[in-house]
Order: structure tokens, then sequence, then C-alpha cells
């Protein structure tokens, strides 16, 4: 107990109190709310309204910074004993947009605060097949493909949408490096031609983003980051189950102020059943040119792959189909100071896509007689656009950015109504956007913006127009010791696509499937309350709670007549949470875990939506080598079982369960010298599951990889 | 670019719409039921347009129907709105037998189709090509007749046993049996 006593009496010996007032060196005043930090010992503290601020802490000699936004930051060293008193007079400056992008202050074009970001390492570390197959354990995402490469995928943030066979209602925008690249008559983009090789990593936003980007964002954002500034080349060869055969090359050169990127990757592999000979070949090339604070970048990419179409497991399914497309992206931006404190950047986009489906050549005579099947179809889809932002950060506390962006797209779809001739969609939209801070941390983003859309189905049929407002309000907290809190509230909005439209398809199944053209847009209210916690040195962890009222949800019900309808009082709402801990060095347990539960009007659970969703990874580096172990899973869902007989005693299509799933998985990556070789391995139980119905996902896999950095230029 | 301009031209007009051109057909008429005391006292009598007959797989539309919806002459005023421009092979009234062992193609007796006839088992009716030109079909009209409404004779997908006029064909057929009915003379009946 007395050297307890002892203990104390010296602590309190030992503490002393800094104190003063934090001034403006140009006009003398005082400085609210700026943030007051001792970097070795991570605590702070803010100004009052007077600019002035007092810290106890012990004797002894500091770091300290002093910082806030619209002011450039002050470090000296202190000698703290007893009483100290310390005036910190900090100088006015504009901010330069690449100082906002650094500090966070701005996400991703002003977006929700709460953006996550998935780091290269996590990518690169998880071996994964596609994007879309990563995506898939990200909290928050859900995603159902008939397997890794497949053809037609629906990824989804906080149940926004689900698989339909009849069409597709994506909620979520894709980008590739802040450019949309969605296929137009659907809305979805082409999976396959995203390059997992190249990603450096991506920015998730899981609320409605319609403010920022308007129409088919109401879901949330994923922007695929491939953009880098790298001054290497590298190769890497991957080999596997089912034949699976991967290399890709990546080809880097600085030049003064120039930098030259080039990527190839081709891919084979058997598949897993009958889906098999899958072949996909990817290039990406861009040139950049940096000059004081200017940027200019074109970027293009080019897909090629070949896949057996995803068939029902079902004797009359039609799993001898096979489909190609060619999908090409070509990406202009532009970035530069117009004066201090405001800049100006563009970005200008073509992306076509070229889509052909036929018969395999191994299809049964007596199969193709019994399937009234058109041996030919083909999707011919082109977009163009160009977005313009002009960004004003010449103000203290107030980052300002205005801009507009348009574009236009068409689709020949074989499988659209043929009364139709080549619909074509545009969309005009302008945006305000302003994020204020407060002090002490707070701050206050507002935004607002409004889409004028039209679609012309052609021939001379009635035009449809849809407009918009997409207001948003966010308010947030952020100090330096690396926690965040955030409330939001977001509007968004997403009008028809051309297959919810137009659409007008006979299944082999019997099933006919129609587009309805008196469709209304629908829309959403989204609310989040987050917080983060990054500020331990074992443990971090973040939660966030979320609840969507949608409003006239577009979907395609399997009812008769099958086709796409406007429903009322979708409701989702849950909560995910985050958890990294550290116990020792060697050792990683990353934790995540999201809830959803997503109900209509009557309270029925909307289909194909999982309500628990989890994953848990041991990570371990030992000797640089590292190994990952983990198990995700998913709790059942329901499905509309159409390919069961239409029961019209109001029953409908009976609704069915797909099971549960825990999958492991573990991944081993060791450097060999100048190679870095990973082995993987999934579904170790060689279980048998489905993310949709009827489409068994591939069981036992294993794949090895080998990657070499050839140079490093200087 | 042309169609950039269109865009921004059309945007600006105030879209009256003047000149619209359907991208839908409207189907209706009168059924007029017959014998309706044999309404059976189960089993759903539905009213569906398709685009093959006999049918495989589920209608391109449906509405089902009980005798409270007809009026006092026994008939019933159908309607299918926003029908899909295409060809369709019937327009059929239908009651379901819900005590069938047969699957759900199979359990269902054709009492009436438009255009069709009792003599073939309504096998052959008229069919309709919906189009812009051709967007509503009213007037038409046929009749029903409950007396068919008996549990699986007049099936589309088990002739009806009666019609079976030598006893291999009748045998052939997994529900019918030929039997001597009283009369000295074999006929083809339905298994019970």
């Amino acid at each position: 107990m007395k050297k307890i006593i002892l203990i104390l009496f010296l602590c309190f010996l030992q503490s002393a109190t800094i104190e003063g007032y934090v001034k403006n060196s140009k006009t003398g005043k005082s400085i609210p709310n700026a943030n007051i930090v001792i970097r070795e010992l991570d605590v702070g503290v803010s100004t009052d309204p007077y600019g002035y601020f007092k810290l106890d802490i012990k004797n002894g000699e500091y770091n300290l910074e002093t910082s806030v936004i619209g002011f450039g930051s002050d470090l000296r060293k202190i000698n703290i004993n007893d009483q100290n008193i310390i005036n910190i007079d900090l100088s006015p400056i504009i901010l330069k947009y690449d100082e906002i992008k650094v500090q966070g202050i701005l996400n991703t074009r002003m977006g929700n605060e709460n953006l996550d970001i998935i780091k290269y390492s996590e990518i690169n570390s998880s071996q994964k097949e596609s994007i879309s197959d990563f995506l898939k354990n990200i909290k928050g995402i859900d995603a159902q493909f008939s397997h890794p490469n497949g053809r037609n995928v629906n990824v989804s943030i906080r149940g926004s949408s689900d698989y339909k066979p009849g069409g597709y209602n994506n909620r979520v925008l894709v980008l590739l490096d802040g450019i949309p690249v969605l296929i137009p008559n659907s809305g979805s983009p082409d999976w396959n031609s995203l390059p997992l090789e190249n990603l450096q990593r991506i920015e998730l936003n899981n609320t409605a983003a319609s403010t920022q980007y308007g129409h088919n964002s109401m879901g949330g954002v994923i922007n695929l980051i491939t953009d880098h500034n790298n001054d290497n080349s590298e190769i890497k060869i991957i080999g596997g189950k089912f034949g699976t055969k991967q290399a890709s090359y990546t080809h880097n050169q600085k030049y003064d102020k120039w930098l030259y990127s080039g990527s190839i990757m081709t891919y084979h592999s058997n598949g897993h059943r009958y889906n098999s000979d899958q072949r996909i070949s990817r290039f990406q090339s861009f040139i950049k040119y940096s000059n004081k604070g200017r940027n200019y970048k074109l970027n293009y990419l080019v897909s090629d792959s070949e896949l057996g179409h995803p068939g029902f497991d079902l004797e009359n399914s039609n799993k001898y189909r096979r489909s190609h497309r060619l999908s090409q992206y070509l990406h202009a931006k532009g970035f530069y100071p117009i004066t201090m404190g405001i800049s100006m950047s563009h970005s200008l986009f073509i992306n076509k896509f070229k889509t052909n489906y036929s018969n395999r050549d191994d299809i049964p005579n007596s199969w193709l007689v019994s399937h009234d099947l058109d041996s030919e179809t083909t999707y011919d889809d082109i977009n163009y656009g160009l977005r313009s932002e002009l960004i004003i950060t010449k103000f203290s506390r107030w980052v300002l950015m205005l801009g507009y962006d348009i574009d236009w797209g068409e689709s020949d779809v074989d499988l659209l109504n043929q009364i139709y001739d080549n619909p074509s969609q545009a969309n005009l939209g302008g945006f305000i956007q302003s994020k204020y801070s407060i002090g002490s941390g707070f701050s206050l983003t507002s935004g607002i913006r409004y889409d004028f859309r039209n679609i012309n189905p052609g021939n001379n049929f009635r035009q449809r127009f849809y407009n918009h407002f997409s207001p948003k309000i966010n308010f947030s907290y952020m100090n330096k010791l690396k926690r965040s809190a955030n409330i939001s509230y977001s509007r968004g909005f997403r009008a028809p696509s051309i297959s919810e439209l137009y659409l007008n398809h006979v299944t082999t199944y019997g099933l006919i499937v129609s587009g309805n053209p008196e469709l209304v847009s629908e829309s959403v209210n989204s609310y989040e309350i987050s917080y983060k916690d990054n500020s331990h040195n074992n443990y971090n962890w973040d939660i966030a709670l979320f609840k969507n009222n949608y409003k006239n949800m577009i979907d395609f019900i399997y009812d008769i007549p099958t086709r796409a309808k406007n429903r009322e009082g979708v409701q989702g709402k849950g909560f995910e949470i985050d958890i990294s801990l550290l116990p020792i060095d060697i050792v990683r347990v990353d934790f995540s875990y999201s809830y959803l539960d997503m109900v209509d009007l009557s309270g029925k659970q909307i289909l194909y939506r999982s309500k628990h969703k989890g994953k848990i990874f041991f990570n371990f580096l030992i000797n640089n080598i590292s190994i990952n172990i983990g198990i995700q899973g998913q709790s059942k869902q329901y499905y509309e079982d159409f390919l069961e007989d239409f029961d019209i005693n109001g029953k409908g299509f009976p609704i069915e369960e797909l099971e549960g799933r825990i999958i492991p998985e573990f991944v081993v990556s060791l450097p060999i010298g100048n190679y870095i070789t990973s082995l993987k391995a999934s579904n170790l139980f060689n279980q048998k599951y489905e993310l949709i119905q009827n489409y068994t996902m591939p069981g036992f896999n294993w794949q090895v990889s080998i990657k070499k950095t050839l140079n490093k230029h200087k | 670019m042309k169609n950039i301009l269109k865009f921004f031209i059309i945007g600006c007009e105030n879209s009256v719409e003047s000149d619209i051109i359907p991208e839908s057909a409207n189907i209706s008429g009168t059924i007029n039921f017959l014998n309706i005391n044999n309404w059976p006292e189960s089993g759903y009598v539905t009213i569906s347009l398709s685009q093959s007959w006999p049918p495989s797989g589920p209608p391109s539309n449906y509405t089902s129907i009980t005798s409270v919806n007809l009026n006092s002459e026994n008939q019933y005023v159908y309607e299918f709105e926003d029908v899909v421009f295409g060809s369709y092979k019937a327009i059929a009234v239908a009651w379901e037998n819900p005590d069938s062992t047969y699957n759900s193609s199979c359990n269902k007796s054709i009492l009436g189709a438009f255009g069709g006839s009792a003599i073939d088992y309504f096998m052959n009716p008229d069919s309709l090509v919906t189009s812009v030109e051709n967007n509503i079909f009213d007037n038409i009209n046929f009749d029903a007749d409950f007396n068919y409404a008996i549990p699986n004779p007049y099936s589309i997908c088990q002739p009806p046993c009666v019609s079976m006029p030598t006893q291999s064909d009748c045998e052939s057929q997994g529900h019918c049996m030929w039997m001597d009915m009283g009369d000295g003379m074999m006929h083809c009946m339905t298994k019970i």
C-alpha cells in the first residue's frame, strides 16, 4: 500500500501542465477548435472558443503538433517541467486538393465519411479468382454468381439487390479509377473484365451515393483503383485444380514527369463442371503526366472472355450455351489548378461491350430439338460520358465542389422486345457538395444533385423521362487519435434500366419474362450511424448501424405475368462490426459480422438475403512466411423456385431455402529468393453449396502462385 | 453526337403524349358459362392466355374466378391488360382439380377455348397475334361448359377415355380401363 502511495506521490510530483493560446499569425485573432496533440503519448486536446488550451502530462521532452483546417500545422519540441505556457501562432494557408485527399477531409469526391478502404495487401493476400469473388467476403457486401468467373453476377451492398435470371436490378455503381463501367442495358458491370491483378485498393461507399453520382448508385459505390505511381515490373504465374492456368505481367516505367504502365493477363480453366473451358484475357495500359499539381491520364483496358454459360444443375437447363464478350474502356482524366485554392478536373469515358451467346459444340442433338432456342443472341452496348468538377479550397474551413456529368448509352440486345429499335438512354446531372469544418474535429458535409434522365426506345415509341433531386447531409467527428463518428442521411434514386423496361424473353424452361415500360424510378432514404476506433496499439474496431427505406423498388417478380414491377414498402436495416486484434507482433485476427433484416410491407423476408454473415481470419507472419487461415459463413436465404410449377392457388412459385454455410480456406505465402510463392486452398471440406438456385459452387479447390518483381527502376 | 443533340432537344420539349404508339395489347371478351350447376365445390377456375398450346410452362397471363364473379346471366367479362406483343395460341378456361394426383400441367380440365371445339378437346383453338397495329382485341367471346369439369377425362394431358375406340387404345392410357358397362357393350372408362 505504501508503495502505491509512493508511486502516486511521485507521479503527482512529475506531472505538469501546459497551457496557452493558439492564434492566427496574420490577424492575431484566436483560433478555436485547433487540435493539439502530444505525439509520443497520443493524447490531445482542442482549443476553446478563445483559442485557449490546457493539458496535463508528465514531465519530459515531447513533440507538440498543432493543426486546424485552413492553417499550416505547427510541430515543435517542448521540454515540460511543472508549469509551461506555450503560445502558438499558425499561418493561414490555402488548401490544395492533394492535401485534402491525404488528410481524409474529403473522401472520394466528398462521399460518405464512413468510407471503407480495402488495401492492396488485403486484396493480394486473399488470392481470389475474381473481383466479385473477393467482394463476396467484405462485410456488408453480398455477391451471387454461378462460379467465381461466372458471367452473370449480382453484387449487393446491405441487401440493395439480388440475383434475377429475368433481368438485373443492380443498384451498386462500380467505378474504375472513379469512372463508371456499367453495361448500359442492365446497369451491371462486366466483372470478368475488371483487372483484379492491377488493383491497388478498393474504396467502398456503402450508403446511397446519388448526391455524388446520381442514377445507379443508390445502393452504394465500389471504386476500383488501379492508378498508381509504381516504378517496377512484375510477373505472376498461377496454376491449380481444374487445369487452371493464369499468367500476368505488369511493366511500369517512369520518364521524368511521365509514367507508363502496361499489364497483360491471360487465364484458362476447365471449370469445375459443365461450365468448362473458361478463357479470359485482359490488357490494361495507361500513361500519366504529372507536373506542378497538374495530372493528366489516359487509360485503356480491353478484356476478351469466353465462358461456359452458367446453366442450372438440371437436365433440361441451357447448360450447353457459351458466351463471348469483348469489353473495351477508354478513359481520360485531367486535373489542374486554375488559381490558388481553385482547381478543375475533367474525365471522359467511352465503354463498349459486345456479347454473343451461342450453343456449345458438344450440344446433344436431342436437347437442341427439344429446346426452341435461338442459336445465337447478341448484346451490343456503348456508353459515352463526361464529368467536370470545380473544387474550391480557398476558404479556411470550407471546401466546395460544383460539377456536372453527362452520359449517353445505346443497347442493341436480342432479348429486348424487338418492336423497339436499339433503345438509348441519356443522363444529365448537376451537383454541389460542401464540407464545412466546425472545429474540434467536427464537420458538416452536405450536398444536392439534380438528375434528368431520358430513355428512348426507338422506332418512335414513347420516350421516358425521369428526374430526381438527391440530397445528403453528414455530420462527423474525427480526431487526431484516429477515432471518428458519423451520422448521415442520404437519398438515392435509380431510373429503370433498359432491361427492366423492354426485356421480352422466353426462358428455356418456358417462363415468359418481360420488362415493363410503365415502371417509375425507385428511390431510397438511407440513414447511417457509425463509429471507428483505430487508436489502440493492439486492437481496432468499428461499427455501423443503417436503415434503408425503399420506395417503388423495381423488381422482377415471379408472378404471372412475370415482369418487372415497382414494389412498395421494402425496408432494410442492420449493422456491421469489424474487429482487428493484434495480440502479439506475429499474429493478427480479423473478425467481421454483418446483420441484415430486409422485409416488405407485409413483414415478409425479402428473398436472396442472408440475415447473418461473418468471417474470422487468423493471420500469422513468422520469418517472412505469411499464413492466413479462416472461415466465412452466411446464414440461410430464401428464393422463389421458378423452375417448379406455378401454383395458381395464390401461392405462386414455391419458396425454397438455400442452406447456410461455413467455408474454411487458407493461404500460405513465403518468399523464396526473389520470388514470392503462395498456396491457396478453399472449401477445404469439399462442401456442396450454392449462392443461387441450382448453381453448385466449386468444391475443394487449390492454387499455387509465384510472383517476382523483376526490376526496380531508379 | 447526333443522338446527344437529340437528347437535349427532346429533353427541352414538353413531353406531350399526342401520338403515343401502343407498346402492349389489351385482350378482352365475355365468357358464357354453361351448366354452372356443375361448378365443382373445390378447385380453381382460371382463364389463361398461353403462347404455347397444349401449354408447356406457365401461361403468359391468367386470372382465377369463382362463381360469385359471374353476372346474372352466368357470364364473366375478362380483360388482359399490358399484354406483350406476340403470338398467343389460346385463350382458354380450365378447372383445376385439387384432388388430382397428376402434376399441375395435367390436372386441369379444359372447359372452353376461344375458337376451340369440344370435339377435338379444345386442342385447336384460334390464335391471336398482337402487334402495334392490332393491339386491341375485344369481343373475344366464347363458351365454357362445366359439364367438362370432371376429374381428368378432358385433361389436356389425359385424353378422355370415352374417346378411345378400341381396347388397345384404351388400355394404352394409364388412366383408362376397358370394361362392360352392363349394356352388353365394352366401353373405355376412366379409372376411379
